[in-house]
């Protein structure tokens, strides 16, 4: 997926006053005061009752709130931190899993052939689909809510590594096997650094595709977690509650973009030479 | 994100060969695996895993007299409705606002903050809210395919239009092309293939998202099949549904590939 | 059990020779509880456990209980065939609905609860639709389809409202959606269960316009053990039998407290309902002793008891509505079995008859 942002205004013709930076920072404030604003307005205003649409003070004072007060028996936080050790897991499943897969797959045209057929027809199971599997599997324990984390995380890891493996030089790997590096030395030390970049951008977009299968798996089933809370505010009919959950994911979930982006600009910086 | 792993080097008609024995063999491998477990050897509970029969009679049971209030064409057809709605409004909204914000960068200034701030909350997270704005209608579902949709077909459309080659416009420029006519011949045209990258990862969307939508009270459909049948612990069910939204999966994605050859005939 | 007594009964013997520490001698005294995972949901029915928590009433019987918790009953009938809990309890038709698929044993009815299966519409609609039902007619009504909730739903609008199935619409939701559609205002008409009844009552002045005890529905929870740990431990499901049974003969005795108790046990799983709907909750779905037990489930060996009659009725409900195939043969997983050891038992029957703290 491209990025909004930075490397596109790295060509920016130097034209009229409008695209100074000053004009455009006004033009940003302007544009989250009219989002704000438009909200006040329609609550305030009465215009939508606040059963469909809490104001923003109300949602604010909710969430600061629902950090001393428990909802649904967890402080937000509790909730928060529920939701990130479940993601946190099987992220890291999926990364352990798909990355080596996906080099083996790059690597080796009989793994390709062996795994493609499987894995290009359950890629395009929706995350959510696996609900039903997992409950029957594993209940409503740990293990349920991994399962659909792991399987919206797994294919850009596979895909990624895959790509970035077969964009290897190949006199880069023969060069290597004349040296003498064979199986997980060829696979660490050789293929894995040479498809970094590719990788780190599969990480990137499988941490986002995890955190949103998440929280679907968690309004579905499960206990604990920002999901649940979300589900707890609908069911008691407690709209702020709901668009405080929605807020902290979606923090969450911004900031946990911006970090593999900053891991990936890094390691392009590093790399890119 | 798209395209799919396949060995570039598909010239040799020996390893096409071989590569087709490698997938019938594991096919085949699989199905026996499947029967072996679930049926005679009875290592997996028919409660957690359908053997061939329960999914057998699962389909048979679908296609007549029906599950969950409908058939399954009917379920079919449903879902693919809604994902073709879905996937509509989100091109007729996203490509449009794509296209502005990479040619204006005051209006970039303008919305990206806000895009930026709505599109890390995972559309599922919206049903709640969805249910109270919308109901339970059509509008609803295609409102939680649209939120999943609509942000990739914007960026793409931006990024192609950003990327637009600068010479390009300044020569259509030099040769007295109007701005209007700078777009649509010029820039337009430019960014076709990175706009087509967008739909088509935004159909991926679309699909990925469909079970969600269907939680929003729904007659008919593939994950109304999955819902109904997790509370009835029917893992046929499940499976058979899971299957068709395998199949349809790939249906849909090889024939966008087939649209944007034909669309965009000078990408390969 | 006779095993694990003489284990402990060695181990003190050992300690005592050996004139080991006092810590150690202790540790050796004290048997080591029984672990047992008992399933539950945050709903009416599992108030008599945290009542025995609270009272230290498992630890009495050697038992030592580990909770988990499900938010409906399906995924909790699934998770118990996969091993995840050994005994529990759920609304009836989840229930047979395991009993079906793989012989999840009922050992006892948890609560009485059609009163709590209703149809709520709106303030404004109400009284409308209960004058003149014709109303209804043409209207897209939330279910939680395939429930109990669907069953009531069903047969009140055709007993009380005189309404066939083609004159309405049921769209499936789950319950929480329901409120949501419900204070939506576009949906005036609803099937709704407890503590949902009362958050809609509360918030936006629904009414019940029919419920399932109306239409004399026999709607329950029950509780029940899985066939693997039945098989293994049949005396641990009767202790477990047996402290629900004191809890409700608690109850029984302690009604001002037993208020208390459920507004604590229902803030410590997260349901937020005001206080006035505590004693409601409790006077709509009444728990059974064990004598009352007894009777209900008597003759349950040749499949003919009260019990065996209410599961038969829920099973020909889900045949209806396609969930199973066939209505599965009552003495398959209603059994009466543990009732009757906790009877038989008079030191367990006087630990499930006690009233007193």
């Amino acid at each position: 997926m491209a990025t909004l942002g930075a490397p596109a205004r790295a060509h920016a013709a130097p034209q009229a006053l409008s695209d100074s930076a000053a004009w455009r920072t006004i033009a940003s404030t302007l544009g989250v005061a009219t989002f704000i604003g438009v909200w006040v307005a329609v609550t305030s205003l009465g215009l939508v009752p606040p059963t469909f649409l809490p104001s923003p003070t109300a949602v604010l004072a909710r969430i600061v709130d629902l950090t001393h007060e428990p909802y649904s028996g967890s402080l937000l936080q509790a909730h928060l931190l529920a939701s990130l050790r479940k993601f946190g897991l099987s992220y890291l499943l999926a990364v352990v899993i798909g990355v080596p897969l996906g080099l083996l797959m790059g690597r080796f045209r009989f793994v390709d052939w062996l795994v493609s057929p499987v894995f290009e027809g359950l890629r395009f199971i929706p995350p959510i689909a696996w609900v039903p599997f997992s409950i029957l599997w594993f209940g409503t324990g740990f293990l349920a809510p991994t399962l659909v984390i792991f399987a919206g995380a797994f294919s850009p890891c596979v895909l990624n590594a895959y790509r970035g493996a077969k964009l290897i030089d190949r006199q880069l790997i023969e060069a290597a096997q004349t040296l003498g590096a064979r199986g997980w030395t060829m696979l660490g030390q050789v293929m894995l650094p040479a498809a970094l970049p590719h990788i780190v951008a599969g990480l990137r977009v499988s941490a986002g595709f995890g955190w949103q299968s998440l929280i679907g798996a968690e309004l579905i089933v499960g206990s604990t977690g920002l999901g649940y809370m979300i589900v707890q505010g609908e069911s008691n009919l407690a709209p702020a509650v709901v668009i405080a959950g929605m807020a902290t994911i979606g923090v969450v979930g911004a900031l946990i973009d911006y970090t593999m982006r900053a891991l990936e600009d890094w390691i392009r910086r590093d790399w890119g030479r | 994100m798209a395209g799919s792993p396949r060995s570039p080097g598909r010239g040799a008609p020996r390893a096409r060969v071989q590569r087709s024995a490698v997938a019938a063999g594991l096919v085949v491998a699989l199905l026996a695996a499947w029967y072996l477990t679930t049926g005679p050897l009875e290592l997996v509970n028919s409660l957690q895993f359908p053997s061939p029969d329960d999914a057998y009679e699962a389909l048979r049971q679908l296609t007549s007299p029906g599950y969950a209030g409908a058939t399954l064409a009917r379920h079919i057809a449903d879902s693919l409705a809604l994902v073709g709605l879905g996937f509509v409004a989100a091109t007729l909204t996203g490509i449009p606002l794509g296209i502005l914000m990479g040619s204006s960068r005051l209006a970039e200034a303008y919305i990206n903050p806000v895009f930026q701030l709505i599109r890390p909350i995972a559309p599922i997270a919206w049903i709640p809210l969805t249910i109270l704005w919308f109901g339970l209608g059509t509008a609803a579902k295609v409102f939680v395919v649209w939120l999943a949709a609509f942000s990739p077909a914007a960026i793409n459309a931006f990024t192609g239009v950003r990327n637009v080659d600068p010479v390009l416009i300044a020569a259509a420029r030099v040769h007295g092309a109007s701005a209007r006519q700078v777009l649509s011949q010029v820039v337009i045209p430019a960014s076709l293939p990175t706009i087509f990258t967008g739909l088509r990862v935004s159909l991926q969307a679309c699909w990925m998202v469909l079970v969600a939508a269907e939680l929003v009270g729904s007659f008919a459909g593939l994950g109304h099949i999955m819902i109904i049948a997790t509370r009835d612990l029917n893992s046929g069910m499940i499976f058979v549904a899971m299957a068709c939204v395998a199949l349809l999966g790939v249906a849909l994605s090889v024939a966008l590939a087939w649209v944007e050859r034909w669309a965009v005939p000078w990408r390969r | 059990m006779r095993s694990r007594a003489s284990k402990t009964l060695v181990g003190v013997l050992l300690a005592a020779l050996a004139g080991a520490g006092a810590s150690a001698a202790a540790r050796a005294a004290d048997p080591s509880p029984f672990p047992v995972r008992v399933s539950q949901q945050p709903q009416r029915w599992a108030l008599e456990w945290y009542i025995a928590t609270q009272k230290g009433w498992w630890q009495q019987l050697g038992l030592q209980p580990t909770m988990v918790t499900f938010a409906s009953g399906a995924p909790q009938v699934a998770a118990g065939a996969s091993g995840s809990w050994d005994v529990g309890g759920a609304g009836d038709l989840p229930a047979v609905l395991g009993g079906s698929r793989y012989r999840l044993q009922t050992i006892a009815i948890a609560d009485e609860e059609a009163a709590i299966i209703t149809i709520m519409a709106t303030k404004d609609k109400a009284e409308q639709y209960a004058k003149n039902p014709a109303l209804i007619k043409g209207k897209t009504i939330p279910v939680t389809t395939n429930s109990t909730g669907q069953w009531g739903a069903a047969v009140c609008l055709e007993k009380k409202f005189g309404l066939k199935p083609g004159d309405y619409q049921f769209v499936n939701l789950s319950p929480p959606e329901i409120n949501a559609a419900v204070s939506s205002g576009r949906y005036d008409i609803s099937e709704v269960w407890a503590p949902n009844t009362y958050i809609l009552d509360s918030t936006i002045g629904a009414k019940v316009i029919c419920d399932g005890k109306e239409m004399g529905l026999p709607i329950t929870s029950n509780l029940f053990a899985t066939p693997a740990f039945a098989k293994k431990h049949p005396e641990i499901v009767a202790k477990f039998l047996a402290v629900y049974l004191r809890a409700v003969a608690w109850e029984r005795a302690h009604p001002k407290e037993t208020v208390e108790m459920l507004g604590a046990f229902f803030n410590s799983v997260g349901v937020n309902i005001p206080e006035k709907y505590l004693p409601v909750e409790l006077h709509n779905r009444p728990a059974f002793t064990l004598q009352e037990q007894l009777k209900i489930f008597r003759g349950s060996a040749s499949g003919k008891s009260l019990a065996a009659d209410w599961s038969n009725q829920v099973a020909q409900f889900m045949t209806s509505v396609g969930v199973i195939n066939k209505v599965p043969d009552a003495k398959g997983y209603v059994t009466d079995k543990y009732l009757l050891m906790i009877e038989h038992d008079p030191k367990l029957k006087a630990f499930a008859e006690n009233a007193s703290d």
